[in-house]
């Protein structure tokens, strides 16, 4: 079932170029990364699910719900963080998640309730009582996300959620993401420009340049990259790599530095030799010593697929399909 | 008992409630009304009400009973009567003029930061994307300033009505107010007049900057300035005159309750008296005038939310 669709979807702001030009796409369910460049009508695209836009063209469901006839019912059925800081003045954090959790259409005790616990779900259960101007960014991101989830929308839209976030931050921010998704059962449209991240939360990407669009990719087509390996090792490296190089493998450091117990490189043997190159590894560790602790094919990129797909539009080429955009 | 593990949970319950714009209207005036501003100025009315039924209850109740009826009074229950409204009217121009006084610092103090400060903090665009209209937005705030005007300014003034005519001689309480009984359409009049010039010019300011400050200073600006202007006025003759004669909120929303109280003297005192009043048909299309404009003004504003800025 697609959690949003969006038919011929064509916005114009004034005498400008169309923001969104005959979009046509369903989103499944999971989590779907919404991509692309500055300008590309991501944020156009989702003021049209909020209902927020008038005088489009075209039609959006969301959750089966006509955005454009029944926006208010559309609205019930998301949760929104915005990418933009924002708070209600003047509330402590627990109010003002309980205030947005009644204009939701929870009852009183119900959203006051449920702000307890949306807080304490992100992270936040010891800020409750102080007000949210006080808040960190880190804070106020985590905020933003409680604020989105209080009355228990079954689909959310993220607007860059790990923005202003420091690295450890960032990796508590798409824990809980994917946290909502796997265990909660919330579908999850993630507009974002950080292509890695989306790489290791999202199920599949919708990828939106200079108003349209220009496919779905879905994580799981991301095609091997033939020969090259993610190698974590503890113990001695350095014999390991001798031993590794004689048998034809090249290993390059990929983090982690002498003091760490445990080190990741990428392995690399010629692509005709792939499939020999488990056993290969195997043997050399044996050889020095050292335990493998995991070893993984690596696989292209979501930028690479991003890239492909801005360019197939450019270039005249046809828009790739939803699931499997690989060329 | 029950132990509740905090988390998120799945919500089974159902979704309805008041509408968006009580919501709305219930969280702001609980906002204002934990600011220290409010609490100042609330306390600074309730001391002024506290004062004017004081001196009400010493002219009308006790001093009727310690020092019986003298003057025009003695031997006339009539006469009693016609002292005790005059006495009544004159402590609410009193409660009134102190009231305008403290509403206007309140506008200017608490109502000039209610949609500047949303837009500073881009709480519209975490408003406007759940099921609330920007006719609920604009309803809830605009009735703020009216909410809280009624149980800060009309009710005490209904409060001194009612005492009063409990303080009155025995058997003639019914008597008073019915010969006072204009008095809650008068009190009536000036919440409407207060309520829609006070509360128009605040969003209308408020909504056109995200600085409070900015706000602040042109709501005073207006309000203060028109007594500046009111006051040139008062010197010139003719249309001119008449004309900027109306431009002070302040003497505009009080107009019903000063024409009530000055319609009681007689004499040069009372005709020059009448002549500086507003005209009360301009005091009613400038407060109307006022709250549409300001209505308007956040409508617009809650209509144009951008999700990303």
């Amino acid at each position: 079932m697609a959690v949003l669709s969006v038919r011929n979807l064509t916005k114009s702001y004034g005498g400008r170029p169309p923001a969104l030009r005959d979009v046509t796409l369903e989103v499944p369910e999971g989590v779907t990364g919404l991509l692309g460049p500055n300008g590309a009508g991501k944020s156009t695209l989702l003021q049209c699910v909020l209902g927020l836009l008038r005088g489009f063209r075209g039609g959006v469901e969301v959750l089966g719900v006509d955005a454009r006839k029944s926006p208010r019912d559309a609205r019930r059925l998301v949760g929104f963080m915005p990418e933009a800081d924002a708070w209600i003045p003047s509330m402590t954090g627990v109010r003002a998640v309980a205030y947005l959790g009644r204009l939701g259409g929870l009852p009183k005790n119900e959203a006051l309730r449920r702000a307890h616990d949306v807080l304490h779900h992100v992270g936040l259960g010891e800020a409750v009582y102080r007000d949210v101007v006080e808040y960190s960014t880190g804070m106020r991101q985590r905020f933003k996300l409680a604020q989105a989830l209080v009355h228990d929308p079954a689909l959310i839209l993220l607007d860059e959620p790990t923005s202003g976030l420091d690295p450890a931050g960032r990796d508590e921010m798409l824990g809980l993401i994917t946290d909502l998704a796997e265990h909660h059962g919330k579908h999850v449209v993630w507009s974002s420009h950080v292509l890695p991240e989306v790489q290791r939360s999202a199920d599949q990407v919708v990828v939106l340049h200079q108003g349209q669009y220009r496919g779905t990719f879905r994580m799981e087509d991301l095609a091997p990259r033939p020969g090259l390996f993610l190698l974590e090792l503890e113990g001695a490296s350095e014999a390991f790599a001798a031993e590794a190089q004689r048998r034809g493998l090249a290993l390059t450091a990929r983090g982690g530095d002498e003091s760490e117990r445990r080190r990741a490189f990428t392995a690399q043997i010629a692509p005709e030799r792939a499939c020999e190159a488990a056993g290969l590894l195997l043997a050399s560790a044996a050889a020095s010593g050292v335990r493998v602790r995991r070893v993984e094919a690596i696989v292209e990129d979501l930028e690479s697929v991003f890239h492909r797909l801005l360019e197939a539009k450019v270039l005249g080429a046809k828009a790739p399909e939803a699931k499997g955009a690989r060329s | 008992m029950t132990v509740h593990a905090r988390g998120y949970r799945p919500y089974s319950g159902s979704f309805g409630g008041p509408p968006a714009w009580w919501v709305i209207l219930q969280a702001n005036v609980a906002a204002v009304k934990a600011t220290k501003a409010m609490r100042v100025l609330s306390l600074l009315l309730l001391i002024i009400a506290s004062c004017v039924s004081i001196l009400l209850y010493v002219q009308i109740g006790l001093g009727e009973r310690v020092f019986g009826r003298s003057g025009s009074s003695a031997g006339s229950p009539l006469s009693a009567l016609w002292d005790n409204r005059k006495a009544l009217l004159t402590g609410l121009q009193i409660f009134y003029t102190a009231a305008t006084t403290v509403v206007s610092l309140l506008a200017i103090l608490t109502g000039a930061g209610l949609v500047a400060d949303d837009l500073r903090a881009r709480a519209l665009t975490l408003l406007m994307v759940r099921p609330v209209r920007p006719f609920d937005y604009a309803l809830g705030k605009a009735l703020v300033l009216p909410w809280l005007l009624v149980t800060r300014a009309a009710l005490p003034g209904l409060a001194m009505w009612v005492l009063a005519g409990a303080w009155q001689q025995p058997g003639e309480t019914q008597a008073f107010w019915e010969a006072t009984s204009a008095v809650p359409g008068l009190i009536g009049t000036y919440l409407l007049l207060c309520a829609g010039s006070y509360s128009g010019l605040t969003l209308l300011l408020s909504a056109g900057t995200s600085r409070r400050g900015v706000a602040s200073a042109l709501a005073a600006a207006v309000i203060f300035g028109g007594l500046v202007v009111r006051g040139i006025g008062w010197r010139m003759a003719g249309d001119e005159g008449h004309l900027l004669r109306g431009m002070s909120l302040m003497d505009n929303v009080q107009e019903p309750i000063m024409r009530a109280s000055v319609e009681m003297l007689t004499g040069r005192f009372a005709a020059a008296r009448l002549e500086r009043l507003p005209d009360p048909t301009w005091a009613a299309a400038l407060a109307a005038g006022l709250f549409v404009l300001g209505f308007l003004r956040v409508w617009q504003r809650a209509r144009s939310v951008e999700v990303s800025e």
